[in-house]
């Protein structure tokens, strides 16, 4: 990109927002705004630093859920896991496994309500990441395991009508997850979400999405923005009353 | 003094062990049999024989040496035991006009002398069905409740210090209620096996003897205690015929006095009849619903035509509008916990998009649908018990218009909530609004969110009051308020409304205490304030607690809906009979208890109480309440019927609520709900012990089977020797020397 896109995009985002401008985490979070928080680990935790703030921006943006632009940092083992209800899982690699505090912390969270997006960012399926996310899982989860979430799942309508699963790197055409009594408490995309979603503060992508590009972008913010708001509204949109809405627009 | 004796048997007074007299016995008898054989030809054998026969009684007399022996004996007299049945069906009438247990009484006044000499033979004892009967119990009505003839029988049994029974007499007239019956007219196995094994033979004697039995009787109605308002519900009534042919009769279902259905029954005699009907309760709250058929001529129990029954009508479910402003964490686990609620049907609206907000795609890409604001909010509206408006901002949906629907709505009945947030409250744009008259808080233009940490804190009125009470009360309470989630933002309001009542306020801020939970009685309606967003962090909190402040999270919503549509048990003034079915005759105690809308004891305030039967009988009382806020009071001599009492309680003039509650009274005895006699079942105890069935009409006492007395004491006794005298050796010289003449004579010597 040239330097004068590069200016005017700037501009732009400034004048919108105030994604550019990362605020100061507070000591404490405002009970009122959604925030992502990203889960500290002993590894590669924060592979996409852009791509988080980026889906959360756009939430605002698009949606009228109040977003705290900033994602906050949590580790599983502390008190603090339990201030944010959304919490996000990225990574490269594979890591040494948690502690069992931190393994009970997260299982109290999500059967508490709480939702954990797992976002493989390694590219590749069955990488290290991915592997050792799921051997945490089954600890976690003993007796949920992880499955496909069907097509017709409210995650896929909760906002946007989606029928793909965007992300840099394709590997599934799905999403899995883990159900908690009947709510999808885990939902893992192979596809590295937030690589697609990256992009700096001068606007620029971080990463190139191959064939496709800005409609796959496109798709993984939105199917950034209706999980976030699954996480909110949870089955809202099954509802009877959205019902005959919803097949229409199908149609 | 002379010796009496009034009884002799023969005996041996022989030492020689009892085998060795046996044996010289035969030995005696062989001899003899030998001589008599040889005897054969003479032509005095009769007498030689004869002779001979003597003489070996005699040697027998001298082995035997036989006595008689003289004792005197007393017979100790068995037990004769006589059971009345006592249940309140012997107060039923005759065939004679008077009662059974009349009946009974008159027999037993003209059987004086029978008695006596019953009374020389066996030792007369009488019971009642559950003990020993005095001569005092016995001139009382009989009152018993339920007629257990086996279990009397063997009551009895069990008594006399186990002297012996010669046997028994039963008085009843057969209508048990115990399961003494098996197949109809027969007794039950068990029955019978108890009977036998009682050992004694048990008669029976029918009192009801002699005239017909007409009855028709409701003998069960089977509905449920509870049930949804607008949901068909099914009645079972069981009717029986008694003393007539077939016939057909009308049924008819009530609610306290409104007739709701009416259905014919064709009724035949020992085939019970079930009859449904179904209903649909269409009102909330509980009421008297009763069952009966009319009155036949010649009815000998007209209790049991009617039946009634209380039957409580609840909400099928709460019906909840949840209308947010935007999706938050407070408005999702809300949702969450509604959702998850049985008891509610929730119907949720919420904002996901602005007019400012761009999301990129085209409405046919997107799942979102219009706010239906004019349907939601006239047409629907009444459809809805509870509306909350959580961090909702009214004004860019244009529903100025609706708004006053609202207030109005609350006046009537509705229960309001607002949920804070930035676009609550005076955010929202309510002030000045109608929406302002039914908020608990007062509603400022320039309200402001404090983000601080802020810990619950319960007001005086909160401790008390039915929405805060997450645990048991008292001091677990407020233990459990002081342990839960800090929260993170408040909605600070100026104040509440002179008629509110705070319940939460904030404790550890900076401006002090804010107020976060706040009711207000509203005409009909109830409203709650919650000036925070962040009640949602007592669901997601750590294990480390327990689980109490997930506990907490849903008593506090459960008690705040049931506390919104006024829920009986939060009412404030509460009607509480002791019970809802008394007997006729029984006093009726009820107890008032009245409270301030933060649920404080009114004390000594007015209570006009009102208690009226479904016949329009009504009966007024002036209550005031003591300290506590309680008062009580007996009505006595209510006649029969389905009652329904309402109090209002007012002090000095100012209205503070009402209550009410309803009760019935009738006879539900099972005496009287199959009471005809039963003879036949009379009849097979008697057969199955080998007693005598009889009729109160027949010579009662003298055909009663019994057993004699079997055991006698003997006091002293004499032996008179038979052959240890005088005229036994004469008799024995005599017999000898007659043989021996004889068979000179004869040629043997």
């Amino acid at each position: 990109m040239k330097l004068y896109a590069k200016a005017a995009a700037l501009v732009c985002l400034l004048a919108s927002s105030q994604v550019a401008a990362q605020p100061a985490l507070p000591s404490e979070p405002r009970d009122t705004d959604f925030q992502f928080a990203l889960l500290k680990y002993p590894g590669d935790w924060n592979p996409r630093p852009h791509g988080l703030p980026r889906l959360a921006w756009e939430v605002r943006r698009r949606t009228s859920i109040a977003v705290d632009l900033a994602t906050a940092q949590v580790d599983a083992e502390g008190e603090e896991l339990f201030n944010y209800p959304f919490i996000v899982w990225q990574g490269t690699r594979s890591f040494a496994g948690l502690s069992e505090t931190a393994i009970n912390n997260l299982r109290h969270h999500l059967s508490s309500g709480g939702t954990l997006l797992i976002d493989a960012s390694d590219g590749g399926e069955g990488g290290g990441f991915e592997q050792a996310v799921r051997r945490e899982l089954r600890r976690i989860f003993a007796d949920h395991p992880l499955e496909r979430v069907a097509p017709d799942h409210v995650i896929y309508k909760s906002f946007y009508l989606v029928d793909r699963h965007g992300g840099r790197t394709p590997i599934h055409p799905y999403l899995e997850g883990i159900f908690v009594e009947g709510r999808l408490a885990v939902i893992f995309s192979s596809n590295d979400l937030a690589g697609a979603m990256a992009r700096d503060e001068y606007g620029e992508w971080d990463y190139d999405v191959g064939i496709g590009g800005d409609a796959v972008r496109e798709v993984s913010f939105r199917l950034g923005v209706n999980m976030v708001m699954y996480s909110l509204c949870l089955d809202y949109k099954e509802d009877q009353v959205h019902i005959p809405f919803i097949l229409e627009r199908r149609r | 003094m002379q010796e009496t004796y009034n009884a002799w048997s023969l005996v041996s007074l022989s030492p020689l062990p009892f085998a060795w007299r046996v044996i010289a016995c035969l030995a005696v008898v062989a001899a003899v049999t030998v001589l008599v054989l040889s005897y054969r030809g003479s032509s005095r054998r009769v007498w030689l024989i004869t002779t001979r026969l003597l003489m070996a009684l005699c040697v027998l007399g001298v082995l035997v040496e036989p006595a008689i022996q003289l004792r005197a004996v007393r017979k100790i007299k068995n037990r004769l035991a006589v059971i009345v049945d006592r249940s309140a069906s012997m107060t039923l009438p005759s065939a004679s006009g008077t009662s059974r247990y009349d009946q009974l009484l008159g027999l037993v006044n003209r059987s004086a002398s029978q008695l006596k000499a019953l009374g020389e033979q066996h030792t007369l004892e009488w019971y009642d069905l559950s003990g020993p009967l005095s001569d005092a119990q016995l001139a009382t009505p009989p009152r018993g409740e339920r007629s257990d003839l086996l279990r009397g029988i063997e009551a009895a049994v069990g008594r006399g210090n186990g002297r012996p029974l010669s046997g028994m007499v039963l008085f009843s007239d057969g209508a048990d209620n115990a399961g003494l019956e098996g197949e109809p007219g027969k007794l039950g196995k068990a029955a019978s096996e108890r009977l036998e094994a009682i050992g004694v033979p048990i008669n029976t004697v029918n009192v009801a003897a002699g005239g017909a039995f007409v009855d028709i009787a409701i003998v069960d109605v089977v509905a449920d205690e509870f049930a949804f308002v607008h949901n068909t519900i099914s009645i079972e009534v069981q009717v029986e015929v008694t003393g007539i042919a077939g016939t057909t009769v009308p049924l008819t279902l009530k609610r306290e006095g409104d007739i709701l259905a009416n259905q014919e029954v064709v009724l035949t005699p020992g085939k019970p009849q079930i009859a449904t009907f179904k209903t649909k309760p269409d009102k909330i709250g509980e009421f008297v619903y009763s069952v009966s058929v009319p009155v036949i001529a010649g009815e000998s129990v007209t209790a049991n035509n009617e039946r009634s029954f209380v039957l409580q009508v609840i909400r099928d479910k709460i019906r909840v509008l949840q209308v947010a402003g935007r999706p938050s964490w407070d408005e999702r686990f809300l949702r969450q916990h509604l959702k998850e609620n049985p008891n509610v049907d929730l119907i949720s609206f919420f904002i996901l998009r602005t007019p400012t907000d761009i999301p990129m795609a085209d409405e046919s890409e997107m799942s979102l649908i219009p706010f239906p604001v004019e349907r939601l909010f006239t047409s629907e509206l009444s459809s809805f018990d509870v509306v909350i408006f959580q961090n909702f901002d009214y004004r860019p949906y244009q529903m100025e218009r609706y708004l006053p629907n609202i207030a109005a709505a609350v006046k009537n009945g509705l229960g309001f909530v607002m949920i804070g947030g930035e676009q609550s409250f005076g955010n929202g744009g309510y002030a000045r609004t109608p929406i302002e008259g039914i908020v608990p808080v007062r509603l400022d233009t320039q309200a402001t969110i404090v983000h601080e940490r802020a810990q619950a804190a319960l007001t005086e009125a909160g401790r008390r009051h039915p929405i805060t009470d997450l645990g048991r009360g008292g001091a677990s309470n407020e233990r459990i308020w002081s342990a839960l989630p800090p929260w993170l933002s408040i909605n600070r309001v100026s104040g509440i409304v002179q008629s509110a009542t705070t319940l939460v306020t904030t404790e550890g801020t900076k401006n002090g205490p804010q107020p976060v939970v706040a009711v207000m009685e509203v005409g009909e309606g109830r409203s709650m304030a919650i000036a925070t967003d962040a009640m949602w962090r007592w669901r997601l909190s750590s294990f480390r607690d327990g689980g109490a402040s997930q506990r907490a999270f849903h008593r506090f919503w459960s008690n705040a809906l049931r506390w919104l549509v006024r829920d009986p048990e939060h009412s404030r003034v509460q009607v509480l009979p002791e019970k809802r079915r008394f007997e006729v005759g029984d006093d009726v105690s009820v107890s008032f208890t009245v409270r301030e809308s933060d649920y404080q004891p009114v004390p000594y305030g007015d209570l006009d109480v009102t208690v009226e039967n479904d016949h329009g009988q009504a009966q007024a009382e002036r209550l005031l309440t003591n300290e506590q806020g309680a008062a009580r009071f007996t009505f006595k001599s209510l006649p029969g019927g389905a009652y329904r009492i309402r109090a209002k309680a007012t002090q000095q003039g100012r209205d503070l609520g009402s209550g009410q509650a309803v009760f019935v009274i009738e006879s539900r005895s099972l005496e009287l709900t199959r009471a005809a006699p039963r003879p036949d079942l009379l009849k097979a105890m008697a057969d199955a012990t080998s007693g005598n069935a009889l009729d109160i009409s027949a010579n009662v006492f003298g055909q009663l089977a019994t057993i004699d007395p079997e055991v006698v004491e003997v006091d002293r006794r004499r032996n008179i020797e038979l052959w240890d005298n005088a005229w036994a050796l004469v008799a024995l010289v005599a017999i000898f020397a007659a043989d021996w003449a004889l068979r000179r004579r004869s040629g043997y010597l």
